[in-house]
């Protein structure tokens, strides 16, 4: 097996703040400090006064109270990575990563590309095609190794950035990025390859890099060269995972994710078209037919895209997220139709185009947005898209507890804007 | 129940000789008030430090909770009992 | 601060000569903080002993449809159908600690209770959720709305009784409202009467004359809320007792009135007595 890896280390950090942190900017990632969460991420100098992934944002705050705080807004991020995969797919058919920015996995992404040369080339000439192909939706340049395991190709990845875990450049920007690579040859010729290399690369665990040092473990060969029992023996079962990486032995497979289905549909007008009624009148049929397609796999979508092209003007998208998973083509267009309305295009239409996205199974029926029967949690979901397309976000709000006993007020509650089925979603 | 007044407006207060609230104004209220109890806050909220002298207060038509700002001295309107 | 005590029995004999037993519910003299106290409720009162809470039962009378209980049973037993009526809007007024707020805040845990869903239109940006959920209030399903302005608030609450989105709404007035805006309450109250939805208005006394005003004009039941006198333990004052009259009430004749009890949560121990209505 060969493997490809593209490591973007702080990507929720880079997607949150849209460029990397400044050496001394203190940030932290994960939410207000008063909240009950713990940080995702942070910059290097918060990093440096002690702030570690994992730890309550409290407690962060105890540390560097002047940090920027920022809160985590998991679904754009989310439909980013998304894409990326979705355009990763168009050159190999197995790609592992997470969308969720509160996974540590976040921003790893591998592409098994054994057999692909036939079509792509060398392996990094397709390494770079990767890197290239995913430019748009994420920030910064990612990390590459090649390797026969997961270990070895994240590790190829760090070793081709001087050591360093792999940030985005500012430096060396427009140069083709340092891909790092096992050569192929099974597990000794990758054990050969990383047996120089620190063996603290073989584990995030702070305590077990410190017994790795404490007792002169100083290599990966020194790891790979012990008894596997005895490396148990001394690490407990972790002991003998280390060992197999250290043998380039990483039996972890690739589990590539299951592609989102997405349907299109577009339309051209000729002549273009001034008015926003004749656009909700495609929109409709638009809307009926992908709807239809959906219906019949027994599916619904959680997101749809509008995309406008107005003469000589640039395209215009509305995303919408959808309350929950449906095929209902009337609820979607008055929801769409809603955007429209609220932003219509400035300019005469020459295209429109409607995309569906995330495609799962359906949710139950679909009730009224605007009709007589009485409206439950699916019901509600629509209606409050709808009223807050109409009027605007935060007009309609739930409050969490935060800290009841807080001394005083701001602390112990906090507003967020109401989805149907509860603040948990 | 009561009202929190989020935006924690300014009021104005009468005290008598020992610094404690006899009278409330602020627009449509001009109230004789006693002090039913107080406490003090005093920490440091995330920036900027709070030190806050409250008063739960009663006169003859509310119930209310003001305090005096320790940094400042400006008193302000938390909550009505309603 | 107190009012002076009114002579009771006098007014109870009077009062009960025209209601019979669902006129007047009075304390039985207990000293607050003495046993089991609801803490933070418009806690009933217990009635003495041997007397019931309702009126007899007229056998001839036609099955009144289900009310929305208020949380406390001697109003719901005044307004003779379990509690507020079940479409339409009910108005109530009140000073600035009258207990209104409470008053609302019963009425919406009891209609979660029930698994309705409700929402509460904050114009006066005033709600406190750690109090709500002292009084019962499950905020996970509770809209709060803080609209720009009350126009926008009352074309939100519409959207959400018209689509049926809620079950019960609360409408929180500011002292003052707008003229643009009274007529959107009118229009707002129209509707809910004409759709048969249930919403709840409350109505600062500042707000002009009691009767007056576009919660008046179209309510189908009026309370009005007078603070009686502060309970007290020590110099501090821990409750507060409310009379509530029936100004206006098409099922019946008004005036009839009822003394509740609030009792606040402690001050400097804000803590929540989770899964215990208030």
């Amino acid at each position: 097996m060969r493997l490809l890896f593209l490591g973007y280390p702080h990507l929720a950090l880079l997607l949150s703040l849209g460029r990397p942190p400044a050496p001394d900017e203190l940030v932290v990632l994960g939410g207000l400090p008063w909240e009950p969460g713990v940080v995702l991420d942070r910059s290097a100098a918060a990093g440096r006064v002690g702030v570690r992934r994992g730890q309550p944002l409290a407690a962060a705050h105890a540390l560097v109270p002047e940090a920027r705080f920022l809160p985590l807004h998991p679904e754009p991020w989310s439909a980013r990575v998304e894409e990326a995969f979705e355009r990763l797919g168009t050159l190999a058919p197995g790609v592992e990563g997470s969308t969720d920015p509160a996974d540590p996995a976040f921003g790893r992404i591998f592409l098994g590309i054994e057999g692909l040369g036939r079509l792509w080339g060398a392996e990094d000439a397709l390494a770079r095609r990767a890197a290239a192909l995913v430019v748009p939706a994420l920030p910064g340049t990612p990390g590459i190794g090649i390797a026969g395991t997961r270990f070895g190709a994240r590790t190829a990845a760090i070793v081709a950035n001087g050591g360093r875990v792999p940030l985005p450049a500012a430096e060396g920007e427009g140069s083709p990025p340092p891909i790092g690579v096992i050569p192929s040859g099974g597990p000794a010729t990758e054990a050969a390859w990383l047996a120089p290399l620190p063996a603290g690369l073989l584990t995030a665990d702070p305590a077990l890099r410190e017994r790795l040092r404490v007792l002169g473990i100083t290599r990966i060969g020194q790891v790979a060269a012990l008894d596997r029992s005895a490396a148990i023996a001394r690490f407990g079962a972790v002991g003998g995972i280390l060992h197999d990486l250290a043998r380039g032995l990483d039996g972890r497979p690739l589990r590539p994710r299951r592609p989102v289905e997405r349907l299109r549909a577009e339309v051209e007008l000729e002549p273009p078209v001034e008015s926003v009624e004749p656009l909700r009148f495609l929109l409709r049929r638009l809307c009926g037919s992908l709807c239809t397609q959906l219906a019949a796999r027994g599916a619904g979508v959680g997101r749809a895209t509008l995309e406008l092209r107005p003469e000589g003007r640039p395209l215009l998208r509305y995303e919408q997220p959808l309350p929950e998973p449906s095929a209902a083509p009337e609820l979607l267009e008055r929801l769409l139709a809603a955007r429209l309305e609220a932003a219509p295009p400035s300019a005469p239409v020459a295209g429109l185009a409607l995309e569906l996205h995330g495609a799962v199974p359906a949710a139950g029926e679909q009730l009224g947005l605007f009709g007589g029967r009485p409206a439950r949690a699916g019901g509600l979901g629509w209606q409050l898209a709808a009223l807050a397309i109409r009027h605007g976000e935060g007009r309609i709000l739930r409050a969490r507890l935060l800290d009841p006993e807080a001394a005083v007020a701001p602390g112990r509650f906090a507003w967020e804007p109401a989805v149907a089925g509860g603040s948990e979603g | 129940m009561t009202r929190l007044i989020g935006a924690l407006p300014e009021i104005a207060v009468e005290t008598d000789g020992f610094g404690r609230p006899v009278r409330l104004l602020w627009p449509g209220v001009r109230e004789p008030v006693e002090v039913c109890n107080r406490w003090r806050v005093a920490e440091e909220w995330w920036r900027r430090p709070i030190v806050r002298d409250y008063f739960k207060v009663a006169g003859p038509r509310l119930l209310a909770l003001i305090y005096r700002d320790g940094v400042d001295g400006s008193w302000h309107l938390e909550r009505l009992y309603d | 601060m107190d009012r002076t005590d009114r002579p009771l029995d006098a007014a109870l004999a009077t009062l009960r000569s025209r209601w019979g037993n669902a006129a007047i519910r009075l304390g039985n003299g207990e000293e607050p903080g003495a046993g089991p106290r609801i803490h933070g409720a418009l806690a009933l009162v217990p009635a003495p002993l041997g007397e019931p809470l309702a009126p007899p039962p007229d056998p001839l009378a036609p099955a009144l449809p289900e009310g929305l209980p208020t949380g406390f049973p001697d109003l719901d037993a005044l307004l003779g159908r379990g509690g507020l009526p079940r479409e339409g809007s009910a108005a109530i007024r009140g000073d600035l600690s009258s207990g209104k707020t409470t008053l609302a805040l019963r009425c919406v845990a009891e209609a979660q209770a029930r698994g309705s869903l409700a929402a509460w239109l904050d114009l006066p940006r005033a709600f406190d959720p750690v109090e709500a959920v002292a009084r019962g209030v499950d905020l996970d399903p509770l809209l709060v709305i803080r609209p720009g302005d009350a126009a926008e608030g009352f074309a939100i609450a519409g959207s959400l009784l018209a689509g049926r989105a809620v079950d019960l709404l609360v409408a929180d007035l500011p002292a003052r409202l707008p003229e643009r805006a009274t007529d959107a309450l009118r229009r707002l109250s129209a509707h809910a009467r004409r759709i048969g939805a249930r919403l709840l208005v409350l109505e600062p006394a500042s707000a002009g004359p009691a009767g007056s005003g576009a919660p008046a004009e179209s309510a189908v039941l009026r309370l009005e809320l007078e603070r009686s006198g502060w309970i007290r333990v020590g110099r501090d004052v821990v409750g507060q007792r409310t009379r509530v009259t029936i100004a206006k009430d098409r099922r019946g004749a008004p005036g009839r009135a009822v003394d509740l009890e609030i009792h606040y949560l402690p001050d400097g121990e804000r803590a929540l007595h989770a899964g215990r209505p208030a």
